[in-house]
């Protein structure tokens, strides 16, 4: 070994980005491949597959291996019937078994060479959505014991959260319910819901399974009042359902005027520090602040645990005195930097606004500079908007600082509705108040990145991630001419949002033309890779495609995107996330599509990706997600090369 | 000089009328398969209706041409008619990513153009005469 060789094979034993990828029980297959055993892939979030098979060169050979539907699907339309699904899910490799939750709140057990079921299990969880609009899952979590005792039962549990705030524990191989969990095998986690509980804490995001904690969060309705549950995250044992710790994100003493700044999507762990990375979202109500002006400072943050203890380590706020509902939305991405010739340990936050924040993961501290930038002040009485917010310039942000202008076309074929709207909007760049006569929000709150977060090839710190550019209308209106309009026929579709118990409600509308256009101009979504030890963006390609009546439209116009990517060891790139249906793998080098397929819907969460009596599998479900479009699908769909 | 049905009519089967519809039907099949089956990105969608309209249109428009059913200012109408058809079926058609579509509504138009083709010397022909 020479040693060059000798020192790459030191720093590789050394870079925790490598080790701790597999140090989690049932991390590994039994064949020792990788398994996809949490909601990012892996509890750095990096969403980094080592299978190899799969080459930029081969990729165009992918064709279906199984799939499967599960039946649990609904759009909506039937009178007292469930309301429409959005199915977000991440199936799990673990156990030698493909794990995936559904919108109706069952289990399925699948084997993962073939798609046939092993078990399932129906929670019976009541199908309304208590909370949310439509019923959601993005999947199940797993933990299994460093030791499992074999013919004993529950030494490896596959957990599903339901709307209602219910977790139940099932025994991985069986289905059967882990009866020493919990109630019987339920953990009724709204038992906590002790302030301000108006609604049960959604459990529709997975838990974070780290050594035997689960890190639980949950998802509410910071839209509909102003005085909500304080966002809260639980840390409980992962075999008895006992609560170890409690996590809360607001200062007691303001319950009465605010709640929420929870975390309603995956965390990330760093293994190596026992930390725990919380996106934490907006407080409530989402666009009027000026009932709760007192600082906040965990609000809108990114905020390191110990995950022992749940004290606090240390906390970012990317977006102060958050009226924009700008949660942070997913799991930070952990890299090792590599800079001067020395490993840095960073995390990458990415957010609605389409900002990239790279912190010291164990300070909290930018790795690269971070401005405090004068911005609008709010001329809604009442409201005291910041003075200044964070805004980092390096990584480039996924989205332009300027709203892209009025497209042409969209406008020519509205007969100038575009513009004269435009004409009639508050606009002055990022962060723009909500205002009374109606606030051009770009980005909006509907992204820039969502919730599946950026991925990262460790081997080159290449950080890949999708990105959309919205613009929507923010508009304040006054309390008593709120009830008034939103009691009016056909408001519902009007997005009107009450903040009960706030001086103003508001109606939040996508600004596009009557034809259902987009009033700016595209692209609509991008896919980004960067260098992450400097920061550089590689290359930038406008992603995926719009889908409108069937039509599509050229593919230079993107997509609004919702997903993950998950990247190769061998530089493929494959994501759903895009409007069109279809599912992608793409160059890493160069950003070029190698390969599509059509699938039932939307792919709105993230591919996992396993290797499975040696052959690779990349696994998608297609469930669709109404804020791309309304299009429902309950495919489980797997794609590997032919034999 | 004179312009009824009979100068348009060809003397010989006319090869190029006959696949003008049979192209035109099997653009119709192929719009409402697109319709209804699953898996293909455009079932049950607007447009997707509307080229299944647009090729029942060319359907009975290219019936009407290849049979001669209409003559005069409706016949040129109709050849007016179809040729729009044609373009605005195979726009659509690509913007649904209907590759099939596109392909027969492009071999419709090269029938069309057989079919015009074929009449014309005939009927130049008559009207010399």
């Amino acid at each position: 070994m020479n040693w060059r060789l000798f020192a790459l094979a030191a720093l590789a034993a050394a870079s925790p980005s490598l080790a701790y990828s597999a140090d989690q029980p049932g991390s590994k297959a039994s064949d020792g491949s990788q398994a996809w055993y949490t909601f990012t892939g892996q509890l750095n979030a990096q969403k980094y597959a080592t299978a190899d098979q799969i080459t930029p060169d081969n990729a165009g050979r992918l064709q279906t291996a199984w799939q499967l539907h599960t039946g649990d699907i609904s759009d909506g339309s039937k009178k007292d019937g469930p309301p429409s699904t959005v199915w977000s899910a991440t199936p799990l490799f673990v156990n030698d078994t493909v794990y995936v939750s559904t919108p109706f709140y069952r289990v399925l057990a699948v084997e993962p060479d073939t798609g046939k079921i092993k078990w399932t299990f129906d929670s019976k969880s009541t199908l309304k959505g208590l909370t949310q609009g439509e019923l959601k899952t993005r999947g199940v979590a797993y933990w299994q014991a460093e030791t499992p005792v074999a013919g004993e039962a529950c030494q490896k549990i596959i957990y599903i959260g339901t709307m209602d705030a219910h977790l139940f524990a099932l025994d991985a191989d069986s289905g059967a319910p882990c009866t020493s969990f919990g109630q019987n095998g339920v953990l009724d986690v709204n038992q906590w819901n002790t302030v301000n509980g108006k609604w049960p804490l959604s459990l529709l995001q997975p838990p974070t399974v780290y050594k035997n904690q689960l890190f639980i969060g949950w998802a509410g309705k910071d839209w509909a009042e102003a005085v909500q549950p304080p966002g809260s995250v639980f840390a409980v044992d992962a075999q008895s359902g006992k609560l170890n710790w409690k996590f809360n994100a607001i200062p007691p003493d303001l319950d009465p005027k605010t709640g929420t700044s929870n975390v309603w999507t995956s965390m990330s762990v760093d293994t190596d520090n026992n930390l725990l990375f919380l996106p934490v979202s907006s407080p409530s109500p989402d666009f009027f602040g000026g009932d709760r002006t007192t600082p906040m400072p965990l609000s809108t943050s990114v905020t390191a645990l110990n995950t022992d203890t749940g004290a606090v380590v240390w906390s970012y706020q990317i977006v102060h005195h958050d009226i924009w509902d700008y949660d942070t939305n997913s799991a930070p991405v952990l890299v090792d930097m590599q800079q001067d010739g020395k490993t840095v340990p960073a995390l990458v936050a990415s957010t609605k606004e389409g900002f990239l924040f790279v912190l010291n993961r164990l300070t909290g501290k930018p790795i690269f500079p971070i401005a405090e930038k004068p911005v609008p002040a709010s001329d809604v009485p009442g409201e005291q908007a910041a003075a200044t917010q964070p805004w980092p310039t390096t990584p480039e942000a996924t989205t332009p600082d300027q709203f892209p202008g009025i497209s042409t076309l969209a406008d020519l074929s509205s007969g100038g509705y575009c513009s004269r709207t435009m004409a009639g909007l508050r606009y002055d760049g990022r962060f723009t108040p909500p205002s009374l006569k109606g606030s051009l929000a770009y980005p909006a709150t509907a992204g820039g990145v969502e919730w599946g977060g950026g991925a990262l090839d460790p081997t080159t710190n290449t950080y890949v991630v999708n990105s959309s550019s919205v613009a929507q209308i923010y508009k304040l209106i006054p309390r008593a001419d709120y009830d008034k309009l939103s009691a009016a026929p056909g408001a519902s579709e009007q997005g009107y949002f009450p903040m009960t118990g706030a001086p103003y409600g508001l109606q939040l509308t996508t600004f596009l033309n009557p034809l259902g256009m987009p009033c700016w101009n595209g692209p609509y979504g991008t896919l980004s890779s960067y260098d992450m030890n400097t920061g550089k963006l590689l290359w930038r390609e406008p992603f995926g495609q719009v889908q409108k009546w069937g039509f599509y439209m050229p593919e230079s116009w993107g997509s609004v995107t919702i997903g993950a990517p998950v990247i190769t060891k061998t530089g493929v790139i494959f994501i759903g996330a895009s409007m069109d249906s279809r599912v992608r793998a793409i160059d890493l080098k160069t950003g070029k599509v190698l390969w599509t397929s059509l699938v039932d819907a939307p792919a709105v969460s993230e591919p996992a990706i396993y290797t499975y009596k040696g052959k690779q599998y990349v696994l998608f479900t297609a469930g669709g997600n109404s804020i791309l479009e309304p299009k429902v699908g309950d495919q489980l769909i797997a794609f590997a090369l032919p034999n | 000089m004179t312009n009824n049905s009979s100068s348009y009519r060809p003397g010989r089967f006319d090869l190029g009328g006959t696949a003008l519809v049979a192209l035109s039907f099997l653009a119709l099949l192929d719009s409402v398969f697109n319709y209804f089956s699953n898996g293909n990105g455009i079932t049950g969608t607007e447009g997707a209706l509307l080229v299944v309209v647009s090729t029942l249109l060319m359907v009975i428009a290219a019936i009407l041409l290849a049979r001669d059913v209409v003559s005069g200012w409706v016949r040129t109408t109709f050849e007016f008619l179809i040729v729009l058809d044609f373009i605005g079926t195979a726009a659509a058609a690509y913007f649904l990513n209907a590759w099939l579509l596109v392909a027969v509504v492009a071999l419709a138009a090269i029938a069309w153009l057989a079919h015009v083709f074929a009449a014309a010397p005939r009927s130049s022909h008559q009207m010399i005469g």
